[in-house]
């Protein structure tokens, strides 16, 4: 069964408040305000100074059980938010299998799902491996990017975006984190993302936590439980509020939902159910054998949940 | 809503192998394109790409962005799917490119979504130059053990980029940018070419490439002798660096067949679109496509055999 044979988080060192967004072709002060009164949006971290590579590896280094296995790894799978990120010259995921010594891994990114391609990366990751028939083999998922550009920094009215990763080595089987199921849900409907109209805008408010809900009702049935006995809820950071009128329609306690990184990290593209993992673990929020729920939605619109066994 | 459990162990490659059903070859210049023409749009899509290429030194050109084609992968595959039989539509479409897109700030899996009756899972494989559609026919392989009924790879590529990190092939003096499809079924039916193998490698020089191809072969599943086989070889690889291997010791040495010139990911699949296009009994034997990518020293091999008798 598709597994998370580990994971880890890194968190560039300079914090920046959310106003550092705030300009012409930025936030707005208004927003920004909005963000930190209502959002619980403060701070974000970024690295200025280093690349896409660079901020991806610094996850993949904390990797624990990945020295001694670099030769099991068959694929490397970066879940992007953004399609184009980099000029093909760059080369990003040959340069991080080169420094990581991933010789036998054919690496690539998977796109489209915007920032919940994380949760699409682990699926595929797993089915890759079962097809291969490989039960020792990794695959090694790394997701984080750069805030290059306005439109890569917010999103209006919504949250402010920070340079976090995380690296996830997946493995068929194991005593660790076990993927028990797995809902994603595409409307198209919004698929002109940042550039959409008011109208459409204001729909995609209204349908959000509808469709989030089913997504994650879902796929909780299909992992054979009940909301009520999903432990943690792993979010995305992209601010509190979204949560807390989630929770209010799914009867869900807001307490189970792990939100410490909101404030400290912002959001983290594809990153955030993940860092948030490593956070839960570090500060003793899952026991063995608790289940938690991973949830992402990306513009344009996916909306994904992914259950696991701790 | 797609709904699944995980993969397990164990749960090997489907009985049936994705089986290729139907291949279309599509060429789109500047007439008909879908130019952005909201200003503001325009405007924030300049910003990125020109802050996307800022911290790797590569120049943007707004003189390149303006008179380049500006196909925009959605447009791409909204013209690809309009082509597509209704019968034949896809419930999982993954989409492969190279290069980054013109129009980087729409949805193209929702898109997709919104062109074909019921909404298929749609994701898109990139960061692997050449190689990124071998990486998307994997994963079809891999998903097949789903419950996919008929997946669709759709290669794109635009060959007018706002920049220039590297000279990009193209079809005479006019650069056309191009998608092919190459449409699987994967039901238990008998129909199509199925997919039999894929074989990838990293870090292989342009003089390993021979050598590599050799090792790759012995690895291919063997096929019925006397089988006529068709190597496709994509646009960075030669008949030299083809062995002899490559065509089996069962088979028939079959017709070497070079990709015509697109840039980067679709060559080698325009060549297999372009099959029909062959005498009946290369249509009917194996087909092997094969591809480097330069830059990284990846290697790939794909291996179709016949349509089941």
């Amino acid at each position: 069964m598709t597994a998370l044979d580990a994971v880890s988080a890194y968190l560039p060192a300079t914090s920046v408040p959310i106003e550092a967004v705030v300009g012409e072709d930025g936030l707005s002060a208004a927003d920004a305000r909005v963000f930190r009164r209502f959002y619980g949006l403060d701070r974000v971290r970024w690295e200025d100074g280093a690349g896409l590579a660079e901020i991806l590896l610094a996850a993949a280094r904390k990797l624990t059980t990945l020295p001694g296995r670099e030769h099991l790894v068959r694929y490397v799978i970066a879940a992007r938010t953004l399609h184009s990120v980099v000029p093909e010259s760059a080369h990003v995921l040959d340069e991080v299998c080169r420094q990581l010594g991933l010789v036998n891994a054919s690496s690539f990114a998977v796109t489209q799902h915007a920032c919940a391609s994380g949760l699409l990366a682990v699926d595929l990751a797993g089915r890759l491996l079962a097809a291969d028939g490989d039960d020792d083999a990794l695959a090694l998922i790394l997701a984080g990017e750069k805030a290059f550009t306005p439109s890569a920094q917010f999103i209006p009215a919504t949250t402010v975006m920070g340079e976090g990763t995380m690296a996830a080595l997946v493995r068929l089987g194991g005593s660790t984190d076990r993927m028990l199921s797995y809902a994603t849900c595409t409307r198209g409907e919004f698929s002109t993302g940042l550039f959409t109209t008011p109208e459409l805008a204001a729909r995609f408010q209204q349908e959000y936590p509808l469709v989030l809900g089913e997504v994650m009702q879902a796929a909780v049935a299909k992992a054979g439980l009940e909301l009520p006995a999903i432990d943690l809820l792993l979010p995305h950071n992209v601010n509190r509020m979204s949560w807390v009128r989630l929770c209010q329609q799914l009867d869900y306690p807001l307490d189970r939902v792990y939100l410490d990184n909101v404030p400290v990290t912002g959001h983290c593209f594809c990153a955030d159910p993940f860092i948030n993992l490593t956070s839960a673990v570090d500060s003793g929020r899952l026991a063995r054998g608790d289940h938690y729920l991973m949830v992402a939605v990306g513009l344009g619109s996916t909306f994904s949940a992914m259950v696991f066994e701790h | 809503m797609h709904v699944i459990t995980p993969a397990r162990s164990g749960q090997q490659l489907p009985l049936a192998a994705p089986r290729l059903v139907w291949a279309r070859h599509l060429v789109v210049g500047q007439e008909g394109r879908s130019v952005v023409r909201d200003e503001d749009f325009r405007r924030t899509m300049v910003r990125y790409l020109a802050d996307m290429l800022s911290p790797y030194g590569v120049p943007f050109s707004f003189a390149r962005f303006e008179s380049g084609n500006q196909n925009a992968y959605a447009f791409l595959a909204e013209r690809f799917l309009a082509g597509l039989p209704a019968s034949l539509a896809p419930d999982l479409v993954v989409i492969a490119h190279a290069t980054a897109d013109c129009e980087p700030g729409r949805s193209l899996a929702g898109y997709v979504t919104t062109l074909l009756p019921a909404p298929p899972l749609c994701f898109a494989v990139s960061d692997q130059d050449e190689l990124s559609p071998f990486s998307s026919l994997n994963a079809i392989r891999a998903l097949a053990a789903t419950g996919w009924q008929r997946a669709l790879v759709l290669v794109m590529d635009q060959s007018t980029l706002p920049y220039v990190t590297r000279p990009v092939p193209t079809l005479g003096a006019d650069p056309a940018d191009h998608a092919v499809g190459l449409l699987f079924s994967m039901d238990s039916g008998r129909t199509g070419r199925p997919l039999v193998a894929l074989w990838q490698r990293r870090g292989v020089p342009p003089h390993g490439i021979r050598q590599a191809l050799a090792e790759a072969a012995v690895t291919l599943p063997a096929c019925a002798p006397a089988t006529l086989v068709t190597v496709l070889a994509g646009c960075h690889i030669g008949a030299g660096d083809l062995p002899p291997e490559l065509w089996g010791p069962g088979a028939e040495g079959g017709p070497l067949v070079p990709a015509p010139a697109a840039p980067s990911c679709a060559a080698a699949w325009a060549g297999l679109a372009g099959l029909a296009g062959l005498p009946a009994s290369a249509h009917s034997g194996r087909v092997i496509v094969t591809e480097y990518a330069p830059a990284l020293g990846g290697l790939a091999v794909a291996v179709f055999d016949p349509v089941p008798g």
